[in-house]
């Protein structure tokens, strides 16, 4: 009995003296980074965007979607489109991985799930996110991306990219919704 | 007379260190391969590899998940449910790189300081035990082998493989010297650093079920339950720091990682695509059915069960989650192993042929990591 006693204690004391140890000599992850994470997580959810950004002074609506579409030769390609004031941006088959400049740019903007949220979550992780709240809106820094995201649920509610600022509402997809895009 | 009687001994520590000086000489030869072998990748121009920095002649050996601890040292815990995030990297590793750099040194620079320092430190350790237990003939030819095994690159990569060897060897060499105390602390921060340090529960048990001191029996009793308390103090801090105590293992699965009781099956099923989709894949498959003979060999050398059965679980347990992916990593933390092995360096050829294909392999091994994680 005395044994098991003197055991338990040692253990108790393995468990207190470990998480001290990991609390003392780990740093916590910035404020920023955290808010992130979970703006990242939201876009992920998500499939469907909806998006308003003024694009020189013309106000342009448009969504993105991720999914799979029909391709060419009848085989179902997987990606992201955007349909931006009757204009069509495409990532099929990991273009918009490989996107740069101006095209990867509206679709940040657009805020496509799968573009917007990988790279939100990479610089959660890896990154320091800065982080300014200005009334009910969280700004986090990305680099020369600010990603606007409500104060307490850290859902995302817009972009901004130098002088453009863009709006969001992540939509839930239905079946209904995926059959009038296009999309499956 | 042993390591932990030294100062009870003091006499005889210069003979026994000069006894010693082998394992120096082949820690710093199987070091000196690894090292030299990083640093012709790196002036060779090759391309870089997830992970590696390129202003560090040995960045190579910083790079796949040696980036992950950095990133733990500099910024914490975060977790991403869905995606590849860092709680799936224990904490002591990048706690020993946060202490490296308050030095000033960096993060690369410290995790390669400490992997290859602590690696001699474990060589000599094991050592220690081996002789304990089989000998001192199997003891000089495990060190050697250690030092020269083709998957040893690992002990000098900014990964916490070395500081587990190490944390293994001290751990036993305590509780065989009955310094319960020591076992536990050690074998507490072996786990905060890799979690097949639980299994050194099992040979432990019979030795801590030896003492009869009702003081002695509990604090044995607590060295062997020291690994799964040691976990407990991490699943705290991450129920604490990220809401979710089993963030560690939750983790994992973004890498394609899921314990299940027929997990073997799912592994088996996806190997076939994992090998269309990278070669190197059979790489982990090779060193599987290695491993298994070795500890074969190892129970037929007259290794106590425990031991093998601790080291198999080391080597089988993974292929319950659904992936052999890293096996010939996880197999080097099994000292069973490399005892399988010594057993079979008996004869002057076949531990000649050992040495000179463990050197070449090692040699070998190390570039590979230019194509896949290790």
């Amino acid at each position: 009995m005395r044994a098991l006693a003197i055991a338990a204690a040692l253990a108790a004391a393995v468990v207190l003296g470990g998480f001290g140890l990991e609390r003392i000599g780990l740093p916590r992850a910035g404020k920023g980074n955290e808010a992130a994470a979970k703006a990242a997580e939201w876009l992920l959810r998500y499939r469907l965007t909806s998006s308003s950004f003024d694009a020189g002074g013309r106000v342009l609506r448009g969504h993105c979607l991720h999914g799979w579409f029909d391709g060419p030769n009848g085989r179902d390609e997987h990606g992201t489109e955007l349909v931006l004031g009757g204009l069509t941006a495409d990532g099929r088959n990991g273009l918009a991985v490989a996107a740069r400049g101006p095209t990867l740019a509206v679709l940040e903007l657009a805020g496509c799930p799968d573009v917007l949220g990988p790279k939100v979550a990479s610089y959660a992780i890896a990154g320091t996110v800065s982080r300014a709240l200005v009334g009910n809106v969280l700004a986090l820094g990305l680099g020369r991306m600010r990603l606007l995201v409500a104060a307490h649920s850290d859902r995302p509610l817009g972009v901004a990219l130098g002088d453009v600022r863009s709006t969001l509402r992540l939509t839930p997809m239905t079946p209904a919704l995926a059959r009038r895009l296009g999309a499956g | 007379m042993s390591e932990l009687a030294l100062g009870r001994y003091p006499v005889g520590i210069g003979a026994r260190l000069r006894e010693r000086r082998f394992v120096v000489g082949w820690w710093a030869a199987g070091r000196g391969l690894v090292l030299a072998t990083a640093a012709v990748v790196h002036l060779a121009g090759l391309p870089r590899v997830t992970g590696e920095r390129a202003d560090n002649v040995l960045g190579l050996l910083g790079a796949w998940d040696g980036r992950w601890y950095r990133i733990v040292a500099a910024h914490g815990y975060l977790l991403e449910p869905g995606r590849q995030s860092d709680p799936a990297f224990f904490p002591l590793y990048p706690l020993l790189l946060r202490a490296g750099h308050s030095l000033g040194l960096g993060y690369v620079t410290s995790g390669l300081l400490i992997s290859n320092l602590v690696f001699l430190g474990a060589l000599v350790a094991f050592e220690a035990v081996t002789r304990e237990l089989l000998g001192a003939q199997l003891a000089r030819r495990t060190a050697v082998y250690v030092a020269l095994f083709p998957f040893g690159f690992v002990f000098s990569m900014t990964y916490p493989e070395s500081v587990v060897l190490c944390a293994i060897a001290v751990t036993t060499l305590a509780a065989l010297r009955r310094r319960w105390l020591l076992a536990a602390v050690v074998a507490a921060l072996g786990t905060l650093a890799r979690p097949e340090m639980l299994f050194l529960s099992l040979p432990l048990l019979p030795l801590a079920l030896r003492e009869r001191d009702p003081r002695r029996r509990g604090l044995a009793l607590g060295a062997v339950a020291a690994p799964v308390a040691a976990l407990g103090s991490f699943s705290l801090y991450l129920g604490l720091r990220l809401h979710d105590p089993l963030a560690w293992t939750h983790a994992e699965r973004a890498w394609g990682r899921r314990f299940t009781p027929f997990g073997f099956v799912t592994t088996l099923e996806r190997l076939p695509r994992a090998v269309a989709g990278n070669t190197w894949a059979i790489r982990d498959v090779v060193f599987f059915v290695v491993y298994l003979a070795l500890l074969a060999a190892a129970l037929r050398a007259g290794v106590p069960r425990l031991w093998v059965l601790a080291g198999a679980l080391v080597v089988v347990l993974p292929v319950f989650s659904g992936t052999f992916d890293s096996i010939a990593r996880f197999g080097l933390l099994a000292p069973a192993v490399f005892w399988g092995l010594a057993s079979l360096g008996e004869s002057r050829r076949a531990d000649l042929a050992i040495r000179t294909a463990s050197a070449v392999l090692l040699v070998a091994c190390t570039v590979h990591v230019l194509y896949v994680f290790p």
